[in-house]
C-alpha cells in the first residue's frame, strides 16, 4: 500500500464546530426519537418562493464558478439547469401545492446522526474546515427536506462546497474536480427535469405527496421519479457513468472519505431512497435502478479484482456496493430498502476507515483496532447480500439473479484477497508502536463500527423497521429478529476473530523468502484476467447494456410524458 | 553397512489385559507411511521405476504409502540418482526438514555409492557422504518391487522404533 | 423440536470428520478402480490424517495454526447451521467465511506458494459461489423457503423439478470434493512439484486440521445434495444416501477423464456450468412453478 504525502495528520485538530455538529446529530436524533415524525409545512407561500430563490442562487454559484475555472460543458450544464428552474418557478410556482416542506422521520434521524458523526470524526481528522462542514449539513438538509426544490438547493451545495473541498487539496486534483463538476452538473440537470415534470402535471414538488401518488398511478410516478433516479445514479458512480470518480491518489483520504463514503455519493443514493416506495418492478424507474445497479454490481467488482491500486479498488468496491443498494432501492419492497438502507449505513462508517488506513505503510499498534474493523467490510457485505437475496429471489427476475450471484461471487473474491494482503502485512512486516494521540479519530471510527454492528439489531428495530412501517404500514418482515441477531453475532465473531491475532501481535512461525517464480501452473488469476483482455471487454459490454437500458426507460417514460403533457396543456 | 533393530529392551513380561487395552488405544498407530522422493541428477532411471511403483501395475498406495510434496510431513525419505555439488545442499536442507524418527532410503547403485560415476569428479560416493541412510537397495535401476521392498522395511523399522519407545516411555 | 435440533448439531459435529473422510475414501477407491489398480483403502484417508495429527503432536502453531483452527470453527459452524435446520444462505456464508479464514491462515503462512494456494482456494470458492446461490435460490423457489428444515421435511422431492440445478451442483461446488486439478488442500497427485496449495507451509498439526475442516466442509455439500432427494418421508431416506454415494463415485471417476482441466479451464466451466444450466431450470422453475 502506497502511502500519501500528506500532513493531514499534523492538522488533526477537534475544533468547536466538530463538536457541536455531533452534538447536534444527536441531539436531533433523540428529539425525533421522543417526538416520533413530524412534517413542517410553510404555511405562507412566500417562503415557497424564497425556496426557490435559494435554490436559484444555489445553481447560479455553481454556474459562477464553472465560468470562472473555465469549465464550459460543466458551465452549460448549470446555467441551463438555473434557466430552466427560474421559468418553472415563474410560470407554474403558483400552482404548486405545498403540504410539507420538511420531514423528520426515522430515515432522516438515522441519516443525520450517521452522517454526522462519520463527518465530525472525518473533520477532525483531517482539520479540515468550512467546505466538509457545508457538505455535510448540506447532506443533513437533503435527507430532512421533502419539497424537491430545497432538496435541490441542499444537493446544489453538496456539489459545490465537494468541489471546493478538492480544489483546495491540490493542483493535481484539477482534473479530477472538473469531471466531478461535469457529472455533478448533469446529475443537477437531471434532477432538475424531475422537479419540473413532477411540477407540471402532478401539480406537487413533495416527495410524500408523489408517493401518496404511487399508492393510486404507480405507472405513473415514474415519470418524474426516473429523472430524480437518474440524477442518483450519475452521482453515485453506477453504469455508465462509473468512472468520474476513480480514486486516484491525487486526493487525500479525508476528502475521498466524505466524497466517496459520507456526502456526495450519499446524497445520491439518499435522493434513491426517498424515492424507493415509488419504485417496483414493474415501474421504469425501477427497472432503470434495478438494471443499473446490478450492472454496476458486476462490472465494479470485475474492475476492483484486476486493479492493483488500492484506492482505485476501493472507489470501485464504492461502487459496486452503491450498485447493490441500488438494486434493492429499485425492487421496492420493505425488506430490500431495508437491505440497502443497511447497506448504506455499514459503507458510510467503515469506508473512511479503510481509507485512513491507506494512508500509513506499515501498521502501527494503536491501528491494531482501525484493521479490526476494516474487516468488518466484507463480512457485512457477505451477509447483507443473503438479506438482499432473499427480497430479490422474490422477484423473478431471472437475469437480476443470475447477475447478483455471480456479481456476489466476484465480490468476496476481491475483499478476501485484500482482506489476505492486509493480513499478512500487518502479520509479516509488524507492528510499530507510535504516538497514541495520532490515531483517536480514527479509534473513535473504529467503536462507531463496533458498536454498529453489535447494535445491528437495534438499530435494524428502532431505526430502519419504523421507517419501513412508516411507509408500507404493519409490520414489515425486514423485522425478522432471529436473522438480524445472527448476522450481527457472525459479523462481530468473524472480525473479532480475524484480528485477534494482529491485536496480540502474535508472529508467523515460517517467515521464507522466495523469488518470484511464475510458472504457468502457479500464474495469478488477476494476471490471466488482466492479459485476457477480458475485463475490457466486459466493460464495453456492460457500459452498452446499461446505457441502453437507460434509454429505453427513458424513452418510454418520455413517451409517457408526452401522453400525459397532451392531456394536462 | 546394515542396519538391526535393537531388540534387547523388549520385554518378555505380559501385561495385563487393562494395560494392554490402555496401550492400544495410546499407542494406536494408523497405518500410513508417506514417502518423500527426491531425485538427484542422472539418467532418471530409477525415478522412473519409482513412479512406476505408482501406476497400476504395482500399486503402492493399497499398501497405505502417500506420496507427498513436503518433507515436513513425511515418514520416508527416498533418495534416488546421483547426488553431486549442486544438490547436496538441497538434499541437506530437506533431510533438515524431516521430523524425527524418519527413515532414509537411498535407492539405485547411484543413490547408494555412486554407482557407474562414483569415480568422477564432483559426484558424491553415494547419498550417505551427506546424510545419514538407513536402508539401501540396490539396482541399476531399481526394479519396483526393490522399491516396495525397501519402503516395507522401512515401514517395519518405523513401526518397531515406535513400540520401543513406548516401552521405553512406560517404563519411566 | 430443540431437543432434535441439538442432537442433530452434535451428531453432525461427531460424525461429519468420518464421514468426510471416508467419502474422500471412497472417491479415491472409484479413481483409483477406473486407473485399474486397487487402490488404497476407503478409510485411508482417515488413517493418514490421524497419522499426521499423531506426528504432529507436539507442534508450536503461530498466527497460521490460529487462523486454521477459526477456519475450522467457522466450517462446524456452518454445518451445524445447516444441521440444525436453520436458514440455508447463512450456512453457505459461513462456509464462505470458513474458506476466507483458510485463505487468511495461507496467506500468513509466509512462502510464496501458499500464497499461489490461496488464491486458487478464493478461486475455487468464487467458482463454487454462484451455483451454490442459485441451488438456495431453486430451493426457495420450488420449496417456498430458505430453511433446510422446511425444504427436508416438509416440501416435495427436488430432484426432478431442479434437475438442472442439479446437474450444475455436481460441476461446480462439487468440485471441492474432487482432488487433481482443485485440489487445493494437499496434493495428492504425483507430480511432487504441485506445492501450490495452501498447506505448503503448514506444520503437520495444521494441515491435518485443515484435511479435518475440508471434510466438514464436504458433509454440508452432500447434506446439499441429500436435500435434493428428501421429502420428510422415510423410504427418501435411503434414495438420498445412495445419491450421496452416487455422487461421490462419480467425482472419482470424473477426476480420470479430465486431464486438460487445469484451473483456469475448470473455473470456466463452472462458471458457464452455472451460467447455462442453473439458468435454464431456474426460468423453468420460475415459469412452472
Amino acid at each position: 500500500m502506497e502511502s500519501v504525502n500528506y500532513c493531514e495528520r499534523e492538522n488533526q485538530k477537534l475544533t468547536p464546530p466538530v463538536a457541536l455538529l455531533v452534538l447536534a446529530s444527536v441531539a436531533l436524533a433523540v428529539f425525533h426519537g421522543i417526538k416520533g415524525d413530524m412534517s413542517v409545512a410553510f404555511g405562507n407561500s412566500a417562503v415557497s418562493y424564497v425556496i426557490a430563490a435559494l435554490a436559484v442562487i444555489a445553481g447560479g454559484v455553481m454556474t459562477v464558478i464553472a465560468i470562472k475555472n473555465k469549465k464550459y460543458l460543466s458551465a452549460v450544464l448549470s446555467g441551463v439547469q438555473v434557466a430552466v428552474l427560474v421559468c418553472f418557478v415563474v410560470l407554474f410556482g403558483s400552482e404548486l401545492r405545498s403540504v410539507s416542506a420538511i420531514t423528520i422521520d426515522y430515515l432522516a434521524s438515522t441519516v443525520i446522526l450517521i452522517t454526522g458523526l462519520m463527518g465530525a470524526i472525518i473533520m477532525w481528522r483531517t482539520g479540515s474546515g468550512l467546505p466538509a462542514m457545508i457538505s455535510v449539513l448540506g447532506v443533513d438538509g437533503l435527507v430532512l427536506a421533502d419539497n424537491l426544490i430545497l432538496m435541490y438547493f441542499f444537493w446544489t451545495i453538496i456539489t459545490v462546497s465537494s468541489y471546493v473541498l478538492i480544489m483546495k487539496d491540490t493542483d493535481k486534483a484539477a482534473d479530477l474536480a472538473a469531471r466531478m463538476m461535469e457529472f455533478n452538473a448533469a446529475a443537477g440537470l437531471s434532477f432538475t427535469v424531475g422537479i419540473i415534470v413532477s411540477g407540471v402535471i402532478f401539480e406537487t414538488v413533495e416527495i410524500s405527496t408523489l408517493n401518496l401518488i404511487d399508492t393510486v398511478y404507480s405507472d405513473l410516478i415514474a415519470v418524474p421519479a426516473i429523472f430524480i433516479v437518474l440524477a442518483g445514479i450519475i452521482r453515485s458512480m453506477q453504469m455508465p457513468f462509473q468512472r468520474w470518480y476513480d480514486g486516484e491518489h491525487v486526493t487525500s483520504a479525508g476528502t475521498a472519505s466524505l466524497i466517496q463514503a459520507v456526502t456526495l455519493v450519499n446524497s445520491g443514493m439518499l435522493v434513491i431512497i426517498k424515492m424507493a416506495p415509488a419504485m417496483g418492478i414493474s415501474n421504469f424507474a425501477g427497472l432503470m435502478s434495478i438494471s443499473a445497479g446490478a450492472v454496476t454490481f458486476f462490472m465494479a467488482s470485475l474492475d476492483a479484482i484486476t486493479e492493483g491500486n488500492v484506492r482505485k479498488m476501493l472507489a470501485d468496491s464504492t461502487s459496486a456496493i452503491m450498485g447493490i443498494a441500488l438494486v434493492c432501492a429499485g425492487i421496492g419492497t420493505s425488506e430490500s430498502i431495508w437491505a440497502a438502507i443497511m447497506l448504506i449505513i455499514f459503507h458510510t462508517a467503515a469506508k473512511p476507515l479503510i481509507l485512513a488506513g491507506t494512508e500509513y505503510q506499515k501498521l502501527r499498534t494503536d491501528m491494531v483496532m482501525a484493521v479490526l474493523v476494516m474487516m468488518i467490510a466484507p463480512f457485512a457485505i457477505v451477509l447483507l447480500q443473503r438479506e438482499s437475496m432473499g427480497s430479490i429471489a422474490d422477484t423473478g427476475n431471472i437475469l437480476l439473479i443470475v447477475v447478483i450471484c455471480f456479481s456476489g461471487a466476484m465480490a468476496v473474491f476481491y475483499w478476501t484477497r485484500w482482506l489476505g494482503t492486509l493480513i499478512s502485512t500487518a502479520v509479516t512486516e509488524g507492528i510499530e508502536p507510535i504516538n497514541l494521540k495520532e490515531f483517536n479519530p480514527m479509534k473513535a471510527n473504529a467503536w462507531l463500527i463496533i458498536i454498529l454492528v453489535v447494535g445491528l439489531p437495534l438499530i435494524s428495530i428502532y431505526m430502519v423497521v419504523p421507517y419501513m412501517e412508516g411507509l408500507y404500514g404493519g409490520m414489515s418482515a425486514a423485522a425478522n429478529l432471529t436473522d438480524n441477531i445472527m448476522g450481527a453475532l457472525v459479523i462481530s465473531l468473524g472480525v473479532a476473530l480475524a484480528a485477534y491475532p494482529i491485536y496480540k501481535g502474535i508472529r508467523p512461525q515460517i517467515n521464507n523468502e522466495s523469488e518470484d517464480s511464475e510458472d504457468e501452473h502457479g500464474q495469478d488469476v488477476v494476471e490471466t484476467m488482466r492479459q485476457s483482455g477480458i475485463v475490457v471487454k466486459v466493460r464495453k459490454i456492460c457500459t452498452i447494456a446499461s446505457a441502453a437500458m437507460m434509454v429505453i426507460c427513458v424513452g418510454f417514460v418520455l413517451v409517457n410524458l408526452i401522453g400525459l403533457l397532451g392531456g394536462v396543456l | 553397512m546394515s542396519f538391526k533393530p535393537d531388540l534387547s529392551k523388549l520385554k518378555s513380561v505380559k501385561p495385563s489385559a487393562a494395560s494392554r487395552g490402555i496401550r492400544a488405544v495410546r499407542s494406536f498407530r494408523p497405518e500410513s507411511l508417506w514417502v518423500f522422493h527426491y531425485d538427484g541428477s542422472g539418467c532418471d532411471g530409477c525415478n522412473a521405476e519409482y513412479l512406476d511403483c505408482l501406476s497400476p501395475a504395482w500399486d503402492i498406495e493399497r499398501l497405505a504409502v502417500r506420496n507427498t510434496g513436503n518433507p515436513a510431513y513425511a515418514d520416508v525419505l527416498l533418495v534416488t540418482g546421483l547426488i553431486d555439488g549442486d544438490n547436496a545442499d538441497e538434499l541437506t536442507q530437506i533431510y533438515d526438514q524431516l521430523p524425527k524418527g524418519s527413515k532414509v532410503i537411498a535407492a539405485g547403485a547411484c543413490a547408494c555409492t555412486g554407482g557407474l560415476f562414483s569415480e568422477c569428479r564432483g559426484i558424491m560416493a553415494g547419498a550417505d557422504s551427506i546424510i545419514p541412510v538407513d536402508i539401501y537397495t540396490a539396482g541399476c535401476a531399481a526394479r519396483p518391487e526393490a522399491f516396495i521392498d525397501a519402503i516395507m522395511m522401512a515401514k517395519e523399522q518405523i513401526e518397531k522404533e515406535a513400540e520401543l519407545q513406548e516401552d521405553a516411555d512406560d517404563e519411566e | 423440536m430443540i431437543i432434535q435440533m441439538i442432537i442433530s448439531v452434535l451428531a453432525f459435529i461427531l460424525l461429519a470428520p468420518f464421514i468426510g473422510g471416508i467419502m474422500t475414501g471412497i472417491s479415491s477407491k472409484a479413481s483409483a478402480r477406473v486407473q485399474g489398480r486397487n487402490g488404497a483403502d476407503i478409510f485411508q484417508p482417515l488413517s493418514d490424517t490421524m497419522a499426521l495429527l499423531q506426528k504432529g503432536r507436539n507442534e508450536n502453531s503461530g498466527v497460521q495454526g490460529y487462523y486454521v483452527k477459526v477456519s475450522l470453527f467457522f466450517h462446524i459452524f456452518a454445518g451445524a447451521l445447516f444441521f440444525a435446520g436453520m436458514d440455508m444462505l447463512i450456512a453457505i456464508s459461513c462456509m464462505g467465511l470458513g474458506i476466507v479464514f483458510m485463505v487468511l491462515a495461507a496467506y500468513t503462512s509466509g512462502t510464496y506458494y501458499a500464497r499461489i494456494g490461496a488464491d486458487r482456494l478464493i478461486r475455487e470458492m468464487v467458482a463454487a459461489a454462484p451455483m451454490m446461490f442459485m441451488a438456495a435460490i431453486g430451493f426457495y423457489v420450488y420449496c417456498g423457503s430458505f430453511d433446510v428444515r422446511d425444504v427436508a421435511l416438509n416440501s416435495p422431492v427436488g430432484f426432478i423439478p431442479l434437475i438442472g440445478i442439479f446437474a450444475g451442483f455436481i460441476i461446480s461446488p462439487c468440485s471441492k470434493l474432487r482432488k487433481s486439478s482443485f485440489d487445493y488442500r494437499m496434493p495428492h497427485s504425483m507430480y511432487q512439484r504441485d506445492m501450490d496449495s495452501i498447506t505448503d507451509a503448514f506444520n503437520k498439526k495444521d494441515a491435518a486440521l485443515c484435511e479435518i475442516a475440508s471434510w466438514y466442509e464436504k458433509t454440508v455439500l452432500y447434506g446439499f445434495i441429500f436435500l435434493f432427494f428428501s421429502n420428510g418421508r422415510i423410504w427418501m431416506i435411503p434414495v438420498g444416501l445412495a445419491a450421496c454415494l452416487i455422487v461421490c463415485v462419480i467425482q472419482g471417476i470424473l477426476e480420470n477423464i479430465s486431464p486438460v482441466a487445469d484451473n483456469k479451464r475448470a473455473f470456466k466451466l463452472s462458471w458457464t456450468a452455472a451460467l447455462i444450466i442453473g439458468v435454464i431450470n431456474l426460468l423453468v422453475v420460475y415459469i412452472v412453478v
